[in-house]
């Protein structure tokens, strides 16, 4: 229950970020910082991987909508949805993630974070970019905006974890 | 699990790979009503603080409409013999406001707070208030309607160059919000870096004549044809009100032209 309000604050959070933010920010061709990755992300490593599969297709349909990106959203959120548990096996090792929990910094330590964080980011921007541009004329493009929008992405990605595991001061 | 994934990875996929610029409207009437009017909302807010920069570009307007009515004013005059046909209007001008415009997409879409209702309509024109082109309306829903922007891998027009009258196609390369390319220039074509770039009159959805943008450079492609870069006018980032123009002669001219196209 406790998980259920603290993850539903969050994928309204991040939605509303993105949707009304980033969406927005048009910098270049290069850069569209995506935000709402976290929530898939910092879903709880115990967590039955169909909830979370079925999370990220309610996701990417969302971002599918607001974006009128037609299916591409959708594709790449399944796709990292899918793989996350591989990730976060590669990424974090077996022994962590079977201690469960919500990845974190102080959970995990700075290094299997980012690590984690990268990754995930990297494999949803591939997905984006390659299906959005579908073809290889423009494959520098496409692998430069893979390479940004990820380092982008990772950082604000970092910068939602960090804020969603910090403990309120006044607690009620 | 492993086939539930790939069935809807299957069903995005589908959908995404069928659905043609057009088609893809289809999901506006679905995001219309709760992100539109969304969008209309906050951009209520942006445009508010844009009304200072608003209030000088329609002062200044004003000022040349009413020179050009000065102007026929005087030439109405002068030759009083002339008959004007006004119920013969070739084009219809209806101003609007875009409320949701991405420039940073392969296919950018741009969202405007008129539709059926307000006499909108597929194929009409979207001019920047300043007289540029920004793109055209490509779905109506009843109070909305969806422009294909200049930044669309999808967008197709013809522009020509200025002076010299060489003209060819239009298209967005997807490298720059402020830059489209104007291919298939024959190479013997005299062009002048900051040319200006008009529309055609081969085209069905734009008045022949319209501001498209300036010659940046331009390169031999395959030692054949020319391939200019055109900096464009509309500043993409910014444009807000737009002017929505429709061709009344559109109907008769296409049944004219695919009579003998599908011969």
């Amino acid at each position: 229950m406790y998980y259920g309000i603290k993850f539903g604050a969050l994928f309204i959070v991040v939605l509303l970020l993105q949707v009304l933010l980033f969406n927005n920010l048009d910098l270049n061709i290069y850069i569209s910082p995506f935000v709402y990755i976290a929530f898939v992300m910092l879903l709880p490593m115990e967590m039955a991987s169909i909830y979370v599969l079925l999370l990220g297709l309610v996701m990417g349909v969302v971002m599918d909508v607001s974006m009128l990106t037609m299916g591409v959203n959708t594709m790449a959120s399944l796709f990292t949805a899918y793989f996350r548990a591989f990730i976060l096996d590669i990424s974090i090792g077996k022994e962590l993630v079977r201690d469960g929990g919500v990845p974190s910094m102080q959970r995990l330590g700075i290094v299997r974070m980012l690590r984690y964080s990268i990754l995930f980011c990297l494999l949803h921007c591939i997905i984006f970019f390659s299906l959005e541009t579908l073809s290889v004329e423009f494959v520098y493009i496409t692998i430069l905006q893979i390479i940004l929008t990820s380092i982008v992405s990772v950082l604000l990605v970092f910068f939602v974890s960090i804020a969603f595991q910090h403990k309120p001061i006044l607690r009620l | 699990m492993l086939l539930l994934f790939i069935i809807l990875e299957v069903a995005a996929l589908h959908f995404y790979v069928n659905s043609s610029s057009y088609t893809k409207a289809i999901l506006l009437p679905i995001s219309n009503e709760v992100v539109a009017s969304f969008y209309s909302c906050t951009s209520g807010i942006e445009a508010y603080f844009n009304l200072q920069k608003e209030n000088e570009v329609l002062t200044s307007e004003i000022i040349d409409l009413k020179n050009e009515l000065e102007r026929s004013r005087l030439s109405v005059q002068l030759s009083d013999t002339s008959v004007v046909a006004f119920d013969s209007v070739e084009y219809v001008y209806t101003s609007a406001n875009i409320i949701n415009n991405t420039i940073s997409r392969q296919k950018n879409y741009i969202t405007i707070d008129k539709g059926k209702r307000d006499g909108i309509e597929e194929n009409m024109a979207i001019v920047s208030i300043d007289g540029f082109v920004v793109g055209y309306v490509v779905e109506c829903s009843d109070s909305f309607s969806l422009g294909i922007s200049l930044l669309n891998r999808d967008f197709k027009s013809s522009g020509q160059i200025g002076k010299s009258g060489w003209y060819g196609p239009i298209y967005w390369d997807g490298m720059s919000h402020e830059n489209i390319v104007l291919s298939d220039i024959p190479r013997y074509a005299q062009i002048n870096r900051g040319d200006t770039i008009y529309t055609t009159s081969f085209s069905s959805i734009y008045p022949p004549g319209i501001m498209i943008g300036s010659v940046e450079s331009f390169e031999l492609k395959e030692s054949l044809l020319f391939d200019v870069k055109v900096k464009l006018f509309a500043d993409m980032a910014a444009v807000r009100r737009v002017l929505l123009v429709k061709y009344n002669n559109l109907e008769e001219r296409k049944a004219l032209e695919e009579k003998y196209n599908n011969i």
